[in-house]
């Protein structure tokens, strides 16, 4: 084969005709290719484009809460009693903490933790937030973002802040951390005061700005505020008397009730001891308990003007009727009932004003036993009053079907029933409204309330008028008398139970009104276990009502009925018009 | 026809960076009405805030703590109270009612814990000498600027 016959650019094999389908099938292959991508295209961008479009939102678009302020809570007069406020918080992201050890030290000692502890908060790397301190102060959050360590973040939250502080905080109760009312009229009125937290959902950019809406936004619903009935002036001063009390004569507790007449709200209502609201760790029950209506005690001889009211309502006895009191004892059933001192023949006015205890069972004793129950349960004894609010007890008062006489004289002195101070100061309602009970409340209305009549007018201002005498003289309470205003009530001085008999402990009330001919105002007083020497109402309890008659009557611009020798030491220029 | 195909596509053109225009503006403002809101309620905390404070200032505990420790106030007594008429039934009684003792209540004085903090910042007791009545009239203008 000579060298010319071998040509690399002429194979044999190229030689023979490639068939044309074979190019065209190619061709067709590769159109296939592209109508399939297109039908695919088509199908996911146009067809079926919602799973896509799901996960593109997903991608970009966050729903946002718009939070929901807590309702506040004023006084009569408007001023706040309680109130959220935003106060920073300290979180952290142990995910992508960045744990430099000088860092953590600074951080540590800014939070006033110990190192090891906050080591230990921030241990689980898997946790994606931790809080480290919840609601400090704006300095500290400050300091704590300037050192800029990864991982630590602030947030704000709000922090229920009470500005009258103890004075008001059995009333006005407090919160949790998380917001949630857990006593007073902050648990009572939770839902009303929480509102509803909204949404909003929106696109933000790279920056963490919102860009825009995506439209289904939710707005929040604020908590409603509230209105107390409790005018804080009047309380600040009811609290500060009682507390002095408390102190003062040793006792190891103390309530104060004060009501508007006219309307039935409660102007105050305290306890000593109290609490700080603002800052509720460490707490006793002693210090939260409040005592003006959760605790039930016999009322003693602030029981008497009942069993007197309905003798006169019964026609048994007048004024003037004279009772034989003999020599202060008198022995019934087994038992000696005393008198403090011997009263001898007094008339109906002289039993209250003295507070004899055998006059009040001779009374009693003429009346069937269901007359009394049903006084003693149309005022309100034994049912739980019917105001909302936490805690609420109704005492106890038995049925009169198991009353045997002894138990009926003893009661007519306040023995062997039980009643908050709460009920006391509402039954009482009995005498300052001329034979009414009212309804009581905590909310403010500011309206004439309508009561229920149980004696006539007549013989409630009778009861009245003895109640005066009992602040005057030859009564069981003259410090219980202020300047400028008349004043009448009923003390009463009961031993305090103790495992199964009564022991030398005492508790002294006052319940009175003000100013006697017209009363505006209730104030009902008890120490409990005063220790100092004095425990009679009349020496303990009777002067805080004075000091507080005296405020809350000048607080209410309620002029004195009663002559005052004037002290001013200069006149006063003549009032141009 | 070429001709209003051109002119068709730039129409779309300006059409279409319209669009661009007015998305990006909308997104800016969006924005910056979200940083407005946002202010808003920043601004609506702190006032809240601060409300919660000027109330905590002026409370009754700091207020008659104030009065007595450095104005060196006292409670008023009805025994140091000129009761007054108001000046409608003062009109309407003659001159000869004013010397009586009859007076409306809300004619009453306020006393110390109803002045205002304003006030806390006198050092010297310039009411101290006063009689009842200025004392009452210097209250009663001062609780004016007091907490609504």
């Amino acid at each position: 084969m000579s060298r010319k016959s071998v040509q690399f650019t002429s194979s044999p094999l190229l030689a023979s005709k490639t068939p044309i389908w074979r190019s065209q099938f190619i061709v067709a292959l590769i159109a296939l290719g592209f109508l399939g991508l297109i039908v695919r295209a088509a199908f996911v961008q146009v067809i079926e484009n919602d799973f896509f479009k799901r996960q593109g939102v997903v991608r970009f678009v966050r729903t946002q809460d718009i939070p929901a302020d807590r309702g506040k809570i004023f006084d009569r007069n408007g001023q706040i009693l309680a109130s959220s406020v935003a106060v920073p918080s300290i979180f952290a992201t142990p995910e992508d903490l960045d744990r430099d050890p000088v860092k953590m030290a600074q951080l540590a000692k800014l939070l006033e933790m110990t190192l090891p502890d906050l080591q230990n908060r921030t241990k689980d790397e898997d946790k994606g937030f931790v809080w480290l301190r919840r609601m400090v102060d704006e300095p500290m959050a400050d300091q704590v973002k300037a050192l800029k360590i990864k991982g630590i973040g602030v947030r704000k939250e709000y922090k229920r802040i009470y500005p009258e502080g103890e004075a008001v905080a059995h009333v006005v109760g407090y919160t949790t951390i998380e917001n949630n009312g857990q006593d007073g009229a902050e648990l009572t009125f939770n839902t009303n005061l929480t509102g509803h937290k909204g949404s909003r959902r929106i696109i933000k950019n790279r920056f963490g700005e919102a860009v825009e809406d995506m439209g289904q936004t939710l707005a929040p619903v604020d908590g409603q505020d509230l209105q107390l009935s409790i005018d804080s002036k009047v309380q600040y001063f009811a609290y500060q008397k009682l507390k002095d009390a408390v102190v003062g004569h040793k006792a190891i507790a103390g309530s104060i009730v004060v009501l508007d007449v006219n309307t039935g709200e409660v102007l105050a209502l305290a306890n000593y001891p109290s609490f700080t609201p603002n800052s509720h760790t460490n707490l006793t029950g002693a210090q939260l308990r409040n005592r003006a209506i959760t605790d039930t005690f016999e009322p003693g001889s602030t029981m008497k003007p009942f069993v007197v009211g309905l003798a006169l309502e019964q026609g048994i006895v007048t004024p003037d009727t004279i009772i034989q009191t003999g020599g202060g004892k008198l022995a019934m059933g087994g038992f000696t009932i005393r008198d403090d001192s011997p009263n001898g023949a007094i008339s109906v006015r002289q039993v209250i004003q003295k507070s004899s205890n055998i006059g009040a069972v001779k009374i009693s004793l003429q009346m069937p036993p269901q007359q009394l129950w049903g006084m003693f349960t149309q005022v309100g004894f034994g049912q739980k009053p019917q105001v909302p609010f936490p805690g609420l007890v109704g005492g106890k008062l038995r049925s009169y079907k198991t009353w045997h006489p002894i138990e009926q004289a003893t009661m007519s002195y306040g023995y062997g029933l039980s009643v908050s101070l709460f009920q006391l100061a509402h039954a009482y309602t009995l005498f300052a409204r001329e034979g009414e009970i009212i309804p009581l409340s905590l909310m403010k209305h500011n309206e004439h309330v309508a009561g229920v009549r149980v004696i006539s007018k007549q013989h409630a201002d009778e009861v009245r008028q003895m109640l005066h005498m009992v602040a005057g003289p030859g009564g069981t309470a003259p410090k219980a008398q202020t300047m400028g205003y008349s004043v009448g009530g009923k003390t009463g001085t009961a031993h305090k139970v103790q495992g199964n008999g009564y022991s030398n402990k005492y508790r002294g009330f006052f319940v009175g009104m003000a100013p006697i001919e017209n009363p505006r105002i209730i104030v009902a007083v008890m120490i409990d276990e005063p220790t100092d020497g004095f425990y009679f109402g009349g020496d303990v309890a009777a002067p805080v009502f004075s000091q507080t008659v005296q405020q809350a009557l000048r607080v209410m611009g309620i002029q004195p009925d009663m002559r005052v020798k004037p002290q001013v030491v200069a006149k006063a220029e003549p009032e141009s018009f | 026809m070429t001709r209003l195909n051109a002119l068709l596509l730039i129409a779309v053109l300006c059409s279409a960076f319209y669009l661009v225009r007015t998305q990006y503006d909308s997104r800016r403002l969006y924005t910056e009405y979200d940083h407005a809101r946002s202010e808003s309620r920043r601004l609506d905390l702190e006032r809240e805030r601060l409300e919660v404070e000027r109330r905590s200032q002026g409370t009754s505990l700091r207020v008659e703590k104030v009065a007595k420790e450095q104005l060196h106030m006292k409670n008023v007594t009805p025994a140091i109270t000129q009761y007054v008429l108001e000046p409608a039934q003062v009109l309407a009684h003659g001159a000869k009612s004013t010397s009586e003792p009859k007076a409306t209540p809300r004619a009453m004085p306020q006393t110390a814990p109803n002045v205002a903090p304003a006030n806390a910042t006198h050092t010297d007791p310039p009411m101290k000498t006063q009689v009842a009545g200025s004392l009452a009239l210097k209250n009663e203008s001062s609780s004016r600027i007091d907490i609504p």
